[in-house]
């Protein structure tokens, strides 16, 4: 028994709650569909939790020549939640505004570079609503 | 002159001199110098000595609620994981507590949190029960002694979790209990921890406050989410005598009390509409981040409202759970917030509100109509008294 309660703990823990649980789902949904569209994804996921208003940026590699796309899903609190890439020189290359609460933006990079996320929580019901944004790479 | 009005005058000197050494302060002191402001003023040393103590003491104890909060991480993962809705319990500090004690306490907070009609919620609350004398002190972070609950909100480091401290003394009050020999439930402890949950039960319940709400708050020091009542009737908290000492009716000197409250305040409970409005929206127009930490420390000294700790909790209960959590996430102003909540003028809502809590009192110079009537009738006594003895005059 002590050895079952060790190897589920990890799991336990990895979890989350309800709402955490609810953005995981979304986001293998997500996968899903864009896994039947030819793409693959990147083991790269991004989450967190904002409040309305706020916004959280991250930053990854993309290689030249390849087509990426990056998805966002949210908790069920979440009305809305967008999307902004940006290029190394700091131009914003796609965004996803307005997209209610699955957005998703497409690059396929001139250059390979460190790429700018940056993700708003833009209407929230119940503050923090979670997220997730996860990335795909388009099949060669 | 006649040697009577010689000694009306004199007598009358004498009363003026009386009076002005009474009342006209001695050249180059203070108009309201008292007992109490015999101090020297500090030095700017000494001010500068204490500021850097109250950022000692503040830094102090936001450390301490982060370590309980990480010690705290495990139990509340395992809970958020599994959809257990009660608080996670921590006992710190000399800890003197049978585990049968800890128990009661635990089934306590269970029942306070189906109380307040409260799941699995989206921000995960911790309560930290410190039992005795604090190990760090001082405690609070404005020079307040240990006892003073203390909450640490949600932060941009953990969003999700609310941490109330609550130092419990084993000698006094709703922890005298838990140290006999067959500690049982009682409604003391019950209230002690309904209480305890302060701020962190409102961000439990409603998420945490829209941008606009969270400085307006921090702003007031949490003064109107005190406390979580939304259960009970209005009128029914722990702390009635704050407002049965403003009540005309049951205390004389009501006065006394109802002047300890800025002037907005005190007009308020004379039932002026745009004074509540003032009252209720003071600190709206802040534009600090809200604090991570807060603190009851004193908080019934100058309150902006008076029983503003019940401001919330009766709103709550009188607009229900759904409009309450959408102006407490809304991100629009707060008088607009408030006002689409409440489906009213705030003014005249909190009016109203003030006066089912304690009845108006008089401002101004009018007199109570008892008082003229009395003196009417004193004065047409002396006038008929004077009319008969002028009558009966006999000059010889």
């Amino acid at each position: 028994m002590p050895v079952l309660l060790v190897l589920l703990a990890p799991r336990i823990a990895a979890q989350g709650d309800a709402w955490e649980r609810e953005v995981r789902l979304h986001l293998s949904q997500a996968t899903r569909r864009l896994h039947d569209t030819g793409y693959e994804q990147v083991p790269q996921s991004y989450a967190g939790a904002l409040n309305a208003g706020e916004s959280a940026s991250f930053t990854m590699t993309l290689e030249a020549g390849a087509t990426y796309v990056l998805t966002g899903v949210c908790d069920p609190d979440c009305d809305a939640l967008d999307l902004a890439l940006y290029a190394p020189n700091g131009y914003e290359v796609d965004a996803a505004r307005s997209a209610e609460s699955a957005p998703i933006v497409q690059v396929a990079p001139r250059e390979t570079g460190v790429y700018r996320l940056r993700v708003v929580m833009t209407r929230c019901t119940t503050n923090p609503c979670r997220y997730g944004v996860a990335l795909f790479r388009k099949r060669q | 002159m006649a040697r009577a009005v010689r000694w009306w005058v004199v007598t009358a000197t004498v009363a003026c001199v009386g009076v002005a050494i009474v009342y006209l302060p001695p050249r180059g002191e203070p108009a309201h110098k008292s007992l109490f402001a015999q101090f020297e003023t500090p030095t700017p040393y000494r001010l500068r000595v204490q500021e850097l103590a109250t950022k000692w003491r503040a830094a102090t104890v936001e450390l301490q609620l982060l370590a309980y909060r990480e010690q705290l991480r495990p139990e509340l993962e395992h809970r958020r994981a599994l959809d257990i809705a009660p608080p996670a319990v921590l006992f710190v500090g000399r800890d003197t507590l049978s585990q049968p004690a800890r128990n009661l306490v635990a089934a306590a907070l269970d029942t306070v949190w189906t109380r307040l009609r409260l799941g699995v919620t989206k921000i995960s609350v911790g309560v930290v029960i410190q039992v005795g004398r604090p190990l760090v002190e001082p405690l609070g972070p404005s020079g307040a002694e240990g006892w003073t609950q203390t909450y640490l909100l949600p932060d941009s480091t953990d969003r999700t979790t609310c941490i109330a401290l609550l130092p419990l003394s084993t000698i006094w009050g709703a922890g005298r209990s838990l140290v006999e020999p067959h500690p049982a439930f009682n409604a003391t402890l019950v209230s002690f921890l309904q209480n305890g949950l302060g701020p962190c039960a409102y961000y439990a319940a409603f998420g945490a406050p829209g941008r606009s709400i969270a400085r307006w708050m921090g702003a007031r020091r949490f003064d109107l989410a005190l406390y979580p009542w939304w259960d009970r009737p209005p009128r029914d908290g722990p702390f009635d005598w704050l407002i049965t000492s403003l009540d005309a009716r049951k205390n004389p000197w009501f006065w006394l009390e109802a002047h300890r409250h800025p002037t907005t305040a005190v007009a308020c409970l004379g039932g002026r509409a745009a004074a509540c409005r003032s009252s209720v929206l003071a600190g709206s127009e802040a534009s600090k981040p809200p604090p991570h930490i807060v603190s009851t420390s004193r908080w019934w000294q100058g309150q902006l409202l008076a029983g503003a700790d019940r401001y919330f909790a009766d709103a709550v209960r009188t607009i229900g759970r759904d409009r309450f959590h959408r102006f407490w996430n809304s991100e629009d102003p707060v008088d607009t917030a408030l006002t689409a909540a409440l489906r009213r003028p705030i003014g005249e809502w909190t009016r109203e509100w003030q006066a089912r809590l304690v009845p108006p009192i008089r401002l101004g110079p009018a007199s109570r109509p008892s008082d003229t009537l009395l003196s009417l009738m004193l004065a047409a006594a002396a006038l008929g008294f004077v009319a008969v003895t002028v009558a009966r005059r006999e000059v010889r």
